[in-house]
């Protein structure tokens, strides 16, 4: 009988503590680091101490910053939005710098990016860049246009020409074949045709009744899932409002809302993977209840204005930085709970899991 | 152009050299070096809304280097694109490290 109970503990007990553990805990084990853009370094944030661990040496102001579905690679612009460095987010260290200047027969071709993503499986990089050619006694301006380069090769692969105003390059989810275009408008970028095309029009409506929008998308989010940004609107009748618009990374499909609130002109935003709550920074913080459209928390923040928000890798907390050289942890409902001094200014931070 | 009348015999050449019929081929953007011509968002800081400087960043030095390194304000920060990307090399911190920041003649 003892012999039976010993078999059956042990054939049962391995058993009863898997289904203990929910299925997703194993696919959801990862390291959450928050890559913070300084200046001459890229900023590497345990945010679990909290504790600085790592900084990356660059050249010039971070600028972009886009990871790998696994976050195990990074891809950083920097050197005044000349070069774009491969990061690899375990070890910390660049493995690969790609700079797109680049000789001509008749002088030199100065590309600048703005917007740029790294490809969920990590082989490419795709660059909205405005170019022109240097020549001895003159200019010649080039096209804009998005740019894939293969990083192993560092070549251009393929390009298509993209309007004035790009700013963002995000992947949809799940697709690593559609790229969202972020300028005055949204696009949508078909990488196996290399063909753009309008998806919604933002600061040109297809009706000027809904408002024309502006956001600054110098903030883009979306670890998880849901890029979000402040938005402008402007109506016929002179009234401009103030809110937030996002839009799901995997279905394309955008929301807005307009708080009943004087513009301040927010910087950046963050909804939550439930859409329920969106909080926003700059002179002040708000959390704004997305269902009523309603400011329901105000704070202010402790050292100054602060560009970037961003939620944690669980949703539990949220994070600021980006003005400043500080990295800020506060709870939901807006409450400083730690604060980290860091090395230089910042610009933004991106919230990453790291899959083990 | 319509409102000009060329004067001399430069400004005469001028206008027999150039089509003043065409629609100008140049956009903001595309008046490179890339610099401070590329970026083109007014208003977003700037009082649209007439409530004096409440959307300005506070205190001013936390925004310095956000508008420096792309040149948001170019007029009252050395252009950090193009003529100065070192401008602030020494001064990592604004705050604490501003005298370090070199001058600029422009």
């Amino acid at each position: 009988m003892i012999r039976r109970l010993v078999q059956l503990f042990i054939f049962v007990f391995p058993l009863l503590i898997l289904s203990a553990v929910p299925a997703g805990a194993a696919a959801e084990k990862y390291t959450e680091r928050v890559f913070i853009s300084g200046y001459g370094q890229i900023i590497v944030v345990d945010p679990a101490a909290p504790k600085i661990a790592a900084s990356i040496k660059v050249k010039g102001p971070v600028r972009d910053m886009s990871f790998t579905d696994d976050g195990k690679t990074g891809l950083f612009l920097a050197n005044d939005r000349k070069s774009l460095y491969v990061v690899d987010t375990v070890q910390n260290k660049i493995v690969n710098e790609v700079n797109l200047e680049a000789r001509t027969d008749q002088g030199l071709l100065d590309r600048r990016v703005w917007g740029s993503a790294i490809s969920p499986d990590g082989k490419k990089a795709y660059a909205f860049v405005t170019q022109g050619e240097k020549r001895r006694s003159s200019f010649k301006v080039h096209p804009s246009k998005i740019i894939e380069i293969d990083l192993k090769s560092k070549e251009e692969l393929r390009s298509v020409e993209a309007p004035y105003g790009t700013h963002v390059l995000q992947f949809k989810q799940n697709d690593a074949n559609t790229l969202f275009v972020w300028g005055y408008d949204l696009f949508e970028l078909d990488l196996k045709k290399m063909k753009l095309t309008l998806r919604q029009g933002i600061k040109h409506p297809k009706n000027e009744k809904d408002g024309i929008g502006n956001y600054l998308m110098l903030f883009p989010r979306g670890e998880n899932g849901m890029n979000s940004i402040p938005l402008m609107k402007e109506y016929p009748d002179g009234r401009v409002t103030e809110g937030i618009m996002w839009m799901n990374r995997e279905s394309g499909t955008i929301k807005t809302l307009e708080y009943d609130r004087e513009p301040v002109g927010m910087f950046s935003a963050v909804v939550d993977k439930e859409e329920n709550y969106a909080y926003t920074t700059l002179n002040k913080w708000y959390k704004v209840d997305i269902k009523s459209q309603k400011i329901v928390k105000e704070s202010v923040p402790p050292n100054g204005s602060l560009y970037g928000v961003n939620l944690s890798a669980d949703e539990e907390k949220v994070y600021y930085s980006g003005a400043g050289n500080e990295f800020i942890i506060a709870n939901k409902e807006l409450e400083v709970e730690k604060q980290l001094v860091l090395p230089t200014d910042t610009l933004d931070l991106k919230v990453v899991k790291i899959e083990q | 152009m319509k409102h000009l009348k060329p004067l001399n015999w430069k400004g005469k050449m001028i206008e027999q050299t150039v089509n003043l019929e065409k629609e100008p081929e140049v956009q903001g953007l595309a008046l490179l070096p890339m610099g401070c011509t590329s970026l083109f968002d007014p208003g977003w800081e700037t009082d649209f809304s007439g409530m004096g400087l409440e959307g300005v960043c506070q205190p001013h030095y936390r925004d310095i280097y956000g508008c420096y390194g792309d040149c948001w304000w170019a007029a009252q920060v050395p252009d950090g694109l193009t003529n100065y990307g070192s401008w602030a090399d020494e001064c990592p911190v604004a705050a604490n490290d501003w005298r370090k920041l070199k001058y600029v003649k422009p």
